[in-house]
């Protein structure tokens, strides 16, 4: 072998350094191609995700559209009672603004469902000696204003005078504090 | 002196190595288009490869838009549940809630001129509270009055199950049953369902 043969064998292999070098890249280019076309593949993947999430809501949305308008119309009902000092004065308001005549009146804080929606209520044991009339006026008036009111014991016998009726009541209302019934609306 | 030139004195120089084939002088030519090609495709190669590396950031910035997309959807998937939750509860406790007085008014104004009631009761069930047990003690009119009684109870959408009657001395009538509500109504039937009209 002489100069020029050393001379040939160097831009031969010049030649196949560079082909190497040009390969590296293509490969580099082709993997760059695949991870762009993953992207891709994955982003189609969220896409669908997203819109079946969104088809599952709106089918629940409309599915649960009268009860949520329900609960729109009742909620300010349930809550009516922001605590249970609130709703004693608020069933003591309504004794004095009809004039009606209190035998006794105890009232407790209950546990209702804990964690639900109503967690607690108030129960008061009420009992009244007084018109027949006047007494069952003031328990529809009671019960149209504060809807939410359940009357879990009615007791109704004679009074101890001619019209009167001696009436026992026990009341549940509905406590929800406020800070805890502050939930977003969808 | 001779005017002879000198150059001629020197003999012919003979190749120190024997030529290369003809056909390797492909070689620097290849050589040559190996240097521009191998550029100019790296050179491309390169633009390429950022090309596809911004697409994928682009691609990559979209599904994490997607992914927080989904996320609120999920989240309102779960506000929505929550409120039908709410919902229900709330249905239970306003069904459990319907208005007692109408039925005390109408068990006392179906009492006739000469019967009297001695003692009502209407007691929700604890575990069903829309179950009602009454207890009703009356005097005179007996069975007829009894019957008129039922008649009033069930005008106003209720329907007596488990029936117990004795009757006393004196006419005394003292009868007890579960009233339950008839109507059943559809849960978006707002307020009213607090109502017994």
């Amino acid at each position: 072998m002489n100069n020029k043969h050393f001379g040939c064998l160097a831009l031969g292999l010049f030649i196949l350094l560079m082909g190497h070098w040009t390969n590296a890249s293509y490969k580099k280019l082709r993997l760059a191609r695949d991870a762009e076309e993953m992207s891709r593949t994955a982003f189609d993947g969220a896409v669908f995700a997203r819109s079946a999430e969104q088809r599952k809501m709106v089918i629940l949305k409309n599915n649960t559209i009268d009860s949520r308008e329900y609960l729109n119309q009742w909620e300010p009902y349930i809550r009516q009672a922001k605590n249970a000092q609130f709703g004693e004065a608020l069933i003591n308001l309504r004794i004095k603004q009809a004039g009606i005549i209190t035998l006794s009146q105890v009232y407790e804080t209950v546990d209702y469902v804990k964690g639900g929606t109503i967690p607690k209520t108030l129960n008061a044991k009420l009992v009244f000696e007084d018109d027949y009339v006047k007494t069952l006026n003031w328990l529809a008036d009671l019960e149209g204003s504060l809807p939410a009111i359940r009357v879990s014991n009615c007791k109704l016998s004679k009074g101890q005078s001619g019209n009167d009726i001696k009436m026992e009541l026990s009341l549940d209302i509905p406590i929800i504090d406020s800070e805890n019934g502050k939930d977003s609306q969808a | 002196m001779s005017a002879k030139p000198f150059h001629d004195i020197k003999t012919e120089r003979q190749d120190i190595t024997r030529p290369l084939p003809r056909l390797l002088i492909l070689v620097p030519v290849m050589f040559c288009i190996s240097c521009v090609a191998a550029i100019a495709l790296n050179l491309l190669f390169f633009f390429k490869i950022k090309e596809s590396e911004a697409a994928k950031v682009e691609w990559q910035g979209k599904i994490e838009e997607e992914t927080l997309r989904k996320s609120e959807t999920e989240k309102q998937i779960g506000l929505i549940k929550d409120e039908d939750r709410r919902a229900k509860d709330v249905y239970d406790w306003a069904e459990g809630s319907r208005q007692i007085q109408p039925l005390a008014v109408g068990v006392a104004r179906s009492m006739g001129v000469k019967s009297s009631i001695e003692e009502l009761s209407l007691v929700r069930d604890m575990e069903n509270p829309h179950q009602i047990r009454i207890g009703l003690d009356f005097v005179n009119g007996g069975q007829k009055q009894l019957d008129s009684t039922l008649s009033a109870i069930n005008g106003l959408g209720y329907r007596a199950y488990s029936a117990n009657q004795t009757s006393g001395q004196g006419g005394q009538v003292d009868y007890q049953a579960t009233l339950i509500w008839q109507k059943v109504g559809n849960k978006n039937n707002n307020l009213s369902l607090n109502n017994n009209e």
